[in-house]
């Protein structure tokens, strides 16, 4: 039986404004729901409350969603905290990791985390979610937010809170490892925090995968995550979702503030989920900082993917690369919102964008939209969008020299992906997502 | 080896090829040559199988094969090469591994073991040497940001590497400076034996100065007007296509 705060986040999902949250029931629960109560972190959450019931789900009739249906990905009974925990074996657990790599772990199970013996559970990088929430410097929701964030705020109840010090250089990659198995429909919120403190270094790998193989179920997760690159220092972040094709749909947004000199870089790797939803959001608060945002894609089936990105280019002398490119295969869907700002006080600025994209078949779709706007006058910025088949001349030139189309097919697209793949600078993590993306070619085509 | 009966090809419902008849025997080397929009590279592309062209009437019979039933890659691996007019650029494809993935492939179908790594590096220093090509370009991605003359000279050392029993060679001449024609021809000189067999297709002569053809045909409207031996191309450098143009548009209007 569902309980009342469950009742409460379905009532909510499921659309009427009149249906949404009740403070009081909120009031009521909150101590089941939330590990801390300070009175910061029970503001913030009502705040969030409130936002998200004035908000609403997004329709299609909203621009920033008029590709993505996520209220139809919704409509199920959800359970946000699982009363029955899964048992995940230590063995279960090794399948998910990255063979050969050397790494700090972090385990999630649906959205809580678990031990693991090789984790570095006490790792001094490692704060506690609820302590952080408590003294975090998140602004209480308002009516500008984002529905899915303040959603996220007000019942997120774990995430990893990564605070690299001043000075430092993370010894080794930290891996997040998300994974989901269940027997239910489960509504998963993590509220990750990356603090990289001024001239300190760390690489971040994230991953997202599906133990499940009961279709009849899904996890949805809504994730938040909160980045803070402090001056002069350079953050790695890797994103990649495997597995999953039907159990899993997820919301991933990622708020990144750039301080001067500091350097981003995301490359995101996309061949799971039902339907994803990545928000990358780039605010440069300071001179000389570098942003560079890649994505990958190999969709079948009726998968769907919406990256969304924004660089708000506030500062002068900042540069900002961005390539997306991605295969479309069954009748898959995919989209690209890529929206760079350039604001009147961004001298200098460099930002280049571009999305390219293969359709494999007639069904596939995909909408790219490229968004520049430009008010200051000394700045270089280009984006392109192409969307096409496979090069048909190329195809034939291979296939000219006795290699069969399937296999000619297969070389033109890691040909075609390669371009990502080889701005994973950790070899083991690239080993492992071509391995996976070559299978997955030779098996889907 | 090669027997083209009556062989007619459209594209875009445009007839380009209307009956061309042609024998090549093993050890022989074919000239065809023609002036521009002739046919002569619609004939090279139906032979290796571009599916753009539409076959409408006629036979093609290669080493009791019928040709036109053939995928671009069975054709391959029966041991024909085309080598291509404008060989196409593929960013991301290793030369050394596309090279490697073809020559395996077809040396499966033969009924060989795979090369490994090793004998393959080897295999491929040997045809380095019979086919003086730059090194390095067997380490980039394939015809990418190649010259215009690195990329025939790459067609040959394919050619070299993959040995075919019949190579069409489309227009490998044209653009090429006169050092890289020399390259490109010693390659297919070293390269003839009397097992295999050469079509070159092309617009000018100046090549048929250095592999010296068995037969010439001249192309023209779709069809093959004349053939004769080496010297119809001495005749054609003399006085120009107008000669037999103007000679064949006569006798078809008498």
């Amino acid at each position: 039986m569902a309980t009342p705060c469950e009742a409460d986040l379905n009532n909510a999902l499921a659309g009427g404004v009149e249906q949404y949250f009740q403070i009081a029931n909120f009031e009521i629960h909150q101590d089941e729901i939330f590990l801390e109560n300070s009175d910061r972190y029970i503001m913030l959450r009502k705040s969030a409350i409130a936002a998200f019931e004035t908000l609403g789900i997004p329709s299609r009739m909203s621009e920033e969603w008029k590709y993505t249906n996520v209220a139809k990905a919704l409509k199920r009974a959800w359970v946000q905290f699982p009363l029955k925990t899964e048992k995940l074996t230590e063995n279960d657990i090794r399948s998910c990791l990255i063979p050969g790599l050397d790494a700090h772990i972090l385990v999630f199970l649906n959205g809580i985390r678990v031990p693991f013996t090789e984790s570095d559970s006490n790792h001094e990088v490692v704060r506690d979610f609820g302590e952080f929430i408590s003294n975090s410097n998140v602004s209480p929701m308002d009516n500008e937010s984002d529905a899915f964030d303040a959603l996220n705020l007000a019942f997120a109840n774990d995430g990893a809170i990564i605070n690299i010090p001043d000075n430092s250089v993370l010894d080794k990659p930290l891996y997040l490892l998300y994974i989901s198995s269940h027997d239910d429909n489960l509504f998963v919120q993590n509220r990750n925090v990356i603090d990289i403190g001024k001239n300190s270094e760390a690489t971040i790998i994230e991953a997202r995968i599906s133990l499940s193989s009961n279709n009849d179920f899904q996890v949805f997760s809504n994730n938040v995550t909160e980045i803070r690159c402090a001056n002069n220092s350079n953050l790695d972040h890797y994103q990649f979702q495997i597995k999953g094709q039907s159990t899993t749909a997820s919301i991933n947004k990622y708020l990144v503030k750039q301080e001067a000199d500091s350097t981003y870089t995301s490359t995101n790797i996309n061949l799971g989920g039902q339907l994803v939803r990545n928000n990358v959001e780039v605010v440069h608060e300071g001179e000389g900082c570098e942003t560079n945002l890649s994505g990958l894609y190999h969709l079948i089936s009726d998968q769907h993917l919406d990256n969304h990105t924004l660089i708000d280019h506030k500062m002068p002398n900042c540069n900002s690369n961005e390539l997306y490119i991605g295969i479309l295969d069954d009748h898959s869907t995919g989209v690209f919102n890529g929206k760079v700002l350039v604001r009147k006080d961004a001298q200098k600025t460099n930002a280049f964008q571009s999305n390219k994209n293969i359709l494999l078949t007639d069904d596939a779709k995909m909408n790219a939209k490229p968004q520049l706007e430009i008010y200051a006058d000394d700045v270089k910025c280009s984006h392109g969008a192409t969307t096409g088949q496979m090069n048909q001349e190329a195809l034939f030139y291979l296939r000219s020299r006795g290699i069969s189309k399937k296999l000619a097919q297969t070389m033109l697209m890691e040909a075609f992906m390669k371009e990502v793949l080889d701005k994973i600078k950790i070899e083991e993590l690239k080993n492992f997502l071509t391995n996976i993306l070559e299978l997955r070619l030779n098996i889907s085509h | 080896m090669l027997s083209i009966n009556n062989l007619k090809a459209s594209v875009e419902n445009k007839e380009i090829l209307k009956g061309i008849n042609l024998e090549v025997k093993k050890g022989e080397v074919h000239a065809i040559m023609g002036p521009n929009g002739s046919g002569k590279s619609t004939l090279a592309s139906v032979l290796a199988g571009r599916s753009e062209y539409e076959v409408t009437d006629g036979t093609v019979n290669y080493l009791e094969h019928n040709l036109l039933d053939m995928e671009p890659e069975e054709r391959a691996k029966e041991g024909l090469f085309l080598a291509f007019q404008y060989p196409v650029e593929i960013p991301g494809v290793n030369t050394a591994t596309f090279l490697r993935t073809s020559l395996n492939e077809i040396r499966e179908h033969r009924g060989q073991e795979p090369l490994n790594g090793a004998d393959f590096l080897k295999l491929m220093k040997n045809k380095m040497e019979v086919i003086d090509i730059d090194k390095s370009l067997i380490s980039r991605s394939l015809n990418e940001g190649f010259s215009g003359g690195e990329k025939k000279k790459a067609e040959i050392f394919q050619m070299a590497l993959l040995e075919p029993t019949l190579a069409v060679m489309d227009e490998t001449d044209s653009g090429l400076d006169i050092d890289a024609l020399k390259v490109v021809a010693a390659g297919v000189n070293k390269l003839k034996t009397e097992n295999n067999a050469v079509i070159i297709i092309t617009h000018y002569e100046r090549l048929l100065n250095y592999i010296v053809p068995d037969f010439v045909h001249i192309i023209f409207d779709g069809k093959i007007i004349k053939t004769g031996g080496k010297e119809l191309a001495l005749t054609l450098e003399e006085k120009g296509y107008d000669w037999i143009t103007n000679e064949h548009v006569a006798l078809s209007n008498a």
